[in-house]
């Protein structure tokens, strides 16, 4: 099978000839190829050398997992959904980045939103965030297609496909981000009617970003980011109303323009993990970081929907090699042998992370990965 | 004004703000002490601690309740004076060359509403500043908050530290952030916590706090 084929036949629940191989690598590819987090993240062109030393070095990654194209460091700087600090810039050259919390916009926002519609908000968010004027922010915009664009293109010369056609948050995790954690609380308890209709708004706009630039890259499947707001922190009604609604609306627009939407599960999803099956079976895809228990997501989602998972940040980073390999081989036997599943690490790659523990992970491939 | 008392109370437990808000402030109008009235939104907090832990609360509601705490403490400062200020038991803030505070903050808030006195040190902060302050304060408590696995070479750092200069025993060290058993291990910590709400309980058990224990009209602020 191509990696292509092999990545199709494990969305729609079958069974490849291998379990795909896609690791969330980005900053920690720079840091093995010898480049500072700082030129990783500012040199495209450097990055992408780092990407191919390392497939090189493992020819059995063969998707393409990446959201260079969302984060590097001119665009994050421009068109960030939250104010970064950026390393080599804010931060000393070899950290990770990181985001600033803070209430970017206020309550009063939303009437701008529900007024002039979320893109033109959306333009003035990014200038009052990141100090920018529209001529950057069309540069940014631009930048960020042609290296998606690239990222797809170069993935594919070197014998891998490419996982996202596009990038996009679910509207209540993003004003959440914006808005802050706290504050964004505060709104679903004392302007609940009024968030229902923002996030209307919000989610209707952003569907019609994410379809656009699958139908610009050709890539069929959407990286939907969720953060935050699971049943983990608020109640099943708030979680119903704020965000399961429109992750619902999103799945099945996505599913009628015929794009796979895959959702990138941060923190932990457990108690949420039914609310899937109200989706069409091998529709739609799950990422899991490691906080959600992927055995027990895999006993109730199992042979329903494609998991991506899990090898964690702290396993990678502390771990023995031969624990990430017996952790590989354990989600390779338990949650692979029977499709429908895709080997990926939790979240990041740490730019910490062992090289031997990255030798690991994808030696178990080689190893176990054959169906 | 009994009455008064009464509607704080559950004007807290049931998450309603604003309520709090003009209740605190007629309370204030009317001359209720503003010990008493603190004491009304601790009770009206203990119910919201006990809708959680009978999980008909989440801790979103928690949250909320110490939001609402918080805008409680901006009319009715705490000062030495009227008796409310409380030697800090629990110093936290997140290790060096990490800026993430979103789980710093709520823990904080959740622990300064449940009438336990908190040292913040914000984000970003060097070794010896954390080893410094349970130095100079006796806290029983030292919570390091970390989202990036470099975090865990300077919580290590951290305990090493403190066991150098012969204060690890004075001291239960408690991380929080993206860890678990292996990170509390490797950093020689006394317990990790990735849940504000447990945080808080963690907390609680270090102290010898009962649970269910009525709280008291004492609050830390620093």
């Amino acid at each position: 099978m191509t990696p292509e084929q092999r990545l199709q036949t494990a969305i729609l629940l079958g069974k490849p000839d291998r379990v795909p191989c896609a690791p969330l690598i980005e900053s920690y590819a720079g840091r093995r190829a010898g480049l500072s987090n700082y030129e990783f993240m500012y040199n495209y062109e450097q990055a992408e050398l780092a990407f191919v030393q390392l497939q090189q070095e493992f020819p059995w990654w063969d998707v393409m997992r990446s959201v260079y194209f969302v984060f590097h460091g001119p665009i994050q700087k421009t068109i960030g959904f939250m104010k970064p600090m950026m390393p080599g810039v804010d931060l000393p050259p070899d950290s990770e980045y990181q985001m600033l919390e803070y209430e970017a916009i206020t309550r009063d926002d939303y009437g701008l939103i529900l007024e002039a519609g979320f893109h033109s908000f959306l333009n003035e968010f990014y200038k009052r965030v990141h100090k920018v004027n529209d001529e950057e922010i069309a540069k940014a915009r631009r930048l960020q297609l042609d290296i998606l664009n690239s990222q797809i293109n170069r993935a594919r010369q070197r014998g891998q496909t490419f996982l996202y056609g596009g990038f996009t948050v679910l509207a209540a995790p993003l004003l959440c981000m914006m808005r802050s954690l706290e504050q964004f609380i505060r709104d679903m308890y004392q302007v609940p009617s009024l968030l229902d209709r923002v996030l209307e708004v919000v989610t209707e706009a952003l569907i019609a970003d994410g379809i656009a630039s699958a139908r610009k890259t050709g890539i069929p499947r959407l990286f939907i980011g969720t953060a935050r707001l699971t049943c983990q922190l608020i109640s099943v009604p708030l979680f119903e109303r704020f965000v399961w609604s429109s992750m619902k609306q999103t799945v099945f627009k996505l599913l009628d323009a015929g794009i796979t939407p895959i959702f990138h599960l941060d923190s932990d999803w457990t108690k949420n993990l039914e609310y899937f099956r109200e989706f069409p079976p091998g529709k739609v895809v799950i990422e899991l970081d490691s906080t959600t228990d992927i055995f027990q997501a895999h006993r109730i989602l199992g042979g329903h929907t494609c998991i991506i998972g899990d090898v964690g940040a702290p396993l990678f980073t502390l771990g023995k090699p031969e624990q990430v390999q017996e952790y590989c081989r354990k989600l390779l036997h338990e949650l692979g042998k029977e499709g429908g599943f895709i080997l990926g690490s939790g979240c990041h790659v740490p730019l910490e992370a062992k090289h031997e523990n990255i030798d690991a992970f994808f030696r178990s491939v080689e190893e176990w990965g054959w169906l | 004004m009994a009455n008064t008392r009464r509607m704080l109370v559950t004007a807290v437990e049931t998450l309603d703000e604003e309520k709090v808000v003009s209740l605190v402030k007629m309370g204030l109008n009317n001359g209720i002490s503003p010990l008493d009235l603190i004491e009304d939104v601790h009770q009206g907090m203990k119910r919201v601690g006990m809708h959680y832990e009978r999980e008909d609360y989440y801790i979103a509601d928690l949250i909320m309740a110490s939001l609402i705490f918080q805008r409680v403490l901006t009319l009715i400062p705490i000062t030495k004076e009227n008796g409310s200020e409380q030697k800090p038991q629990v110093i936290i803030g997140t290790v060096k060359h990490d800026i993430h505070d979103i789980g710093k903050n709520i823990i904080i808030g959740l622990l300064r509403s449940r009438g336990i006195g908190v040292i913040d040190l914000g984000v970003d902060v060097p070794p010896d500043v954390f080893v410094d302050a349970v130095q100079e304060t006796g806290a029983k408590i030292l919570g390091l908050s970390g989202l990036l696995t470099s975090s865990y070479e300077v919580m290590r750092e951290i305990t090493d530290t403190l066991n150098k200069r012969n204060l690890r025993s004075r001291v239960q060290v408690v991380i929080g952030g993206l860890v678990n058993e292996d990170v509390k291990e490797y950093v020689g910590a006394d317990y990790w916590v990735d849940d504000c709400a447990y945080g808080v309980e963690v907390c609680r058990h270090i102290l010898n706090i009962d649970v269910n224990s009525s709280s008291k009209t004492v609050v830390g602020v620093v």
